[in-house]
């Protein structure tokens, strides 16, 4: 699943939801931007934030928080937007509580998923949704690495947000 | 063959722009030909010696590119056709149809091996080829032709001229579309960020309004020049239905002329291209079933031909194709017939509809398979093609039909996709975009307005404007709900706002919803119209249609995206996506339907309308009544919570509506009426302010759209929702201990 490049070493772009932390390749990652304003998309999936102007180009934009299964926050505060390079998916992004460092890995010390399924993030777990790629030991906390390539995809699978 | 295609096949590789440029070249020179042909038939005792060049012209180059290319099946046949022509050119032969059929038969196959050059030895040219030598031979031995010379100058005056040759090779560039597609969202693009400028500009800085002035100008300029560049004559199109006229009347044994007008006007080339299927069909069907033949023309005394007449025009900035043929047209009652014979509509339905409604009927799917009984049946085919591909690109689609004088098609289009003007709303705060093209008008009801004009039914919610009902659906319940209105859905939101209503009426202090006036666009969908409620109307604005991203594609109340001036990313609302989505309010006619049970129910009856509350009209059966008497208030007597007066010396109970319905309390002056059924032993009568006519009606009662108990039902009467009183049920309700003494 993680694909194998010539040096051991990645590079992640880390952030914290719900206090726990989580990284994306930092190669997937276009920018990073504050949460602006954004427009409601009704009828969209929950996990839908809605649309952001960045730049005169729409995103869409994901609320990771709901995808991982955390309940919503009454007042969450303004997060920040992690948008995608084009690669991953027509223009989106996801919304994060906070950003946190770029972390410099050793390959070998991230750990397939695969091995360690007991250490799933809780929603993923819940969800059985195959977005993170595998955990990481840093120092004081595990890193799990998320697969942003697969999110547009689940968002079929969530329900409708609920009347 | 091996050999050819080597070479061929080297030269691809080696220069495959050259090969490209042949194609693009070759495919030049046949486009316009076969007019040319039909022309050069039409006039054949009079050759235009100029088109004939000009014919042959375009052969000879097609053949001399070919031959370079060593492409050997297309040079094999360009010549022989060039031959032929010459002998056209040089007064052997004259364009009779058996040549021109020929000929067209070779631009066929050239133009098929044109589209796929690498295999153009695949394409089977000899029988056309044997066909053409056959001609030349026959034509140079047979005695058909003794070959009038013609005056050629004197003959040039009645004929065509080709429209400007071409162009003038130096003076044009082609450029792949890719980039003119390009250009044009990045001028999207500019005419956002012009858009956001305007608003972050200094109004009080005379030097930074003036630069802003010219950027909006520049932009403006920019932006129309991209947009033609991606314009195309739809002569494009429309050039080649003389020949499909001509064809199809030679298989149907039908004389048909096609005269066209307006081929030089312009639309987008994306619109263009989609507009060729839809108008083939319409094309299609005015020969097959509009134009009769010439004997029944005769007899129905018309001229023996048929004639089609195409016009296309540039109107109020849009595009407008008008498709007119002088045929039979179509006969409703057929349709009518159709329709009902296949259960795509109920008679009841039917006899809601008006001539107009029922002629659109030809495009509902289904409707065009038909079977061969009528002739009729058959202009539907594929006409619901037509309307969705008109109505996908933002345009609308009309018929006219006159049985016996002819049918007309009009098509309305807009002249680019990329941007249009739209009307900006605003609902909880949220801007929401509606295409201009789908509004009819914007309504604001003040004050009493907001009460009196709106009319509440179980599961509708209804306007009356201007005499006309008009169904009404919010904005913001649509946004709430993403499952489809259900009919529940339906009774419920108009339950909620009715008793809005009535609290901000009537009572002391106002919900918290309570607004002074109510907005509401009335839109066009499908033929249907609508009022769209919203919060508040802001203004027309030129907007950039951005498509909706794939994750979110399926909503079905969208119709894209685009970013206002001040930066906020706005919704464009599907005015079809939402009628579907809150159907069940919008259907009127459906709801009367459902009535409709027994279909023997279209006797007239003579009915007693009246009024006790300001607003709602009741009605009640005048077989019913036994009289009506005149009263003056003053003369009621209460005794205990009940009211009685004396009438013929007995005393009678009064009894209110607002007491066993839920409608407004009566309105009282001096002199009021009492409706004094028949069939009850003891004496009761109905209070009534007004009375306002008895009405002779069909009456088709809809019970379900508002089952409150002591109605029998509602009906629109004189474009008002009407309620019967179910006068057994309203007085049990009042004293329920009479029940027993009700005659039957």
């Amino acid at each position: 699943m993680i694909k194998e490049t010539q040096t051991p070493i990645r590079q992640f772009c880390t952030f914290r939801i719900n206090g726990r932390l989580y990284g994306i390749d930092i190669q997937d990652v276009k920018e990073v931007c504050p949460e602006a304003g954004f427009t409601p998309i009704f009828h969209a999936p929950q996990a839908v934030k809605g649309y952001m102007n960045i730049r005169g180009w729409i995103y869409l934009l994901l609320d990771l928080r709901r995808i991982l299964g955390f309940e919503e926050k009454a007042v969450e505060g303004a997060g920040r937007a992690i948008l995608f390079k084009p690669g991953v998916g027509e223009n989106f992004g996801i919304r994060v509580d906070t950003i946190a460092d770029i972390e410099t890995v050793d390959q070998a010390q991230i750990e397939n998923r695969r091995k360690q399924d007991r250490e799933l993030p809780e929603g993923a777990e819940r969800r059985g949704i195959d977005i993170a790629l595998g955990i990481c030991k840093m120092e004081k906390e595990l890193l799990v690495i998320l697969n942003p390539r697969n999110l547009l995809g689940i968002l079929a699978s969530l329900k409708v947000r609920p009347e | 063959m091996n050999d050819v295609n080597e070479k061929f096949d080297d030269l691809l590789l080696n220069d495959p722009e050259l090969v490209a440029n042949f194609i693009a070249e070759s495919k030049e020179h046949l486009e316009s030909i076969e007019d040319d042909f039909l022309n050069l038939e039409k006039h054949k005792d009079h050759p235009d010696q100029e088109l004939l060049n000009k014919v042959f012209r375009a052969i000879h180059s097609v053949k001399g590119a070919a031959g370079f290319l060593s492409l050997d099946n297309m040079t094999r046949l360009a010549h022989v056709m060039e031959t032929l022509l010459a002998d056209m050119r040089s007064g052997k032969i004259l364009a009779e149809s058996q040549y021109v059929d020929a000929l067209l038969a070779g631009v066929d196959l050239l133009a098929l091996m044109l589209d796929d050059v690498a295999h153009h030895q695949d394409v089977d040219i000899t029988g056309v080829h044997d066909r053409l030598t056959g001609l030349l031979e026959g034509g140079a031995t047979a005695p058909d032709r003794s070959v009038p010379k013609p005056p050629p100058a004197a003959a040039a005056k009645d004929i065509r001229l080709p429209e400007k040759a071409v162009a003038d090779r130096g003076d044009t560039v082609r450029i792949p579309v890719d980039t003119l597609d390009k250009l044009m969202l990045q001028a999207g693009e500019l005419v956002l960020v012009r858009n956001q400028h305007l608003l972050a500009v200094d109004e009080s800085d005379p030097a930074s309004r003036s630069i802003a002035h010219r950027l909006d100008l520049v932009t403006a300029e920019l932006q129309e020049t991209i947009i033609r560049t991606r314009m195309q004559p739809i002569g494009r199109i429309i050039g080649k239905f003389p020949r499909i006229v001509r064809e199809l009347g030679k298989r149907l044994g039908k004389q048909i002329r096609i005269d066209i007008s307006g081929s030089e006007a312009e639309l987008d080339k994306t619109i263009l291209e989609s507009l060729t299927d839809p108008l083939t069909h319409i094309i299609r069907n005015c020969c097959g079933h509009g134009i009769e033949s010439s004997a029944e023309r005769v007899q129905a005394g018309k001229p023996e031909t048929g004639l089609i007449t195409l016009n296309a025009f540039h109107e109020a900035g849009r595009f407008s194709i008008e498709i007119r043929d002088d045929g039979r047209g179509i006969d409703l009652s057929l349709i009518r017939k159709k329709v009902t014979q296949k259960s795509l509509k109920t008679a009841a339905e039917l006899e809601q509809m008006s001539d107009k409604e029922i002629l659109h009927l030809v495009v509902l799917p289904g409707f065009s398979t038909a079977d061969e009984a009528s002739q009729v049946s058959g202009r539907g085919v594929g006409m619901d093609v037509v309307k969705n591909t008109v109505e996908k690109l933002g345009g609308s689609f009309e018929i006219v039909s006159a049985v016996g004088e002819g049918t007309a098609v009009n098509l309305r289009l807009p002249l680019t996709l990329a941007i249009m003007p739209a009307l900006i709303v605003s609902q909880n705060g949220n801007l929401f975009a509606i295409p201009q093209n789908s509004l009819v008008e914007l309504v604001c009801l003040y004050d009493e307005d907001v009460w009196t004009k709106m009319e509440y039914a179980d599961g509708l919610e209804i306007c009356r404007l201007r005499g006309r009902l008009l169904p009404m659906v919010r904005l913001s319940e649509v946004l709430a709900r993403p499952m489809r209105f259900s009919r529940e859905t339906g009774v419920e939101v108009a339950k909620k706002y009715q008793q809005q209503e009535m609290v901000d009426k009537t009572g002391p202090e106002k919900t918290a919803e309570f607004r002074e006036s109510l907005n509401f666009v009335v839109l066009r969908a499908d033929n249907s119209r609508y009022g769209l409620i919203v919060d508040s109307i802001l203004g027309t604005e030129e907007i950039v249609v951005k498509p909706m991203h794939r994750a979110v594609k399926s909503l079905g109340i969208y119709a894209g995206a685009t970013i206002m001036g001040n930066g906020k990313v706005a919704l464009i609302l599907d005015i079809e996506g939402i009628a579907r989505h809150a159907e069940t309010m919008l259907d009127i006619a459906v709801t009367a339907e459902d009535s409709d049970k027994d279909a023997a129910g279209q006797d007239l009856q003579s009915v007693l309308l009246f009024r006790s509350g300001p607003k709602e009209q009741f009605a009640m059966p005048v077989p019913l009544i036994r009289r009506i008497e005149k009263i003056a208030m003053s003369a009621i007597e209460r005794i205990g919570d009940r009211e009685y007066i004396t009438v013929d010396e007995k005393s009678t109970r009064v009894l209110r509506l607002d007491h066993a319905l839920k409608v407004t309390p009566v309105a009282e002056h001096e002199s009021m009426h009492l409706i004094l059924p028949r069939l009850f032993s003891r004496p009761v009568g109905i209070l009534v302010s007004d009375l306002i006519d008895i009405e002779e009606t069909a009456v088709e009662l809809n019970i379900e759209s508002y089952p409150e108990d002591g109605l029998l039902g509602t009906a629109i009467i004189r474009n008002t929702m009407t309620l019967f009183v179910d006068i057994n049920r309203l007085v049990e309700i009042v004293e329920p201990e009479w029940s027993k003494g009700i005659s039957s």
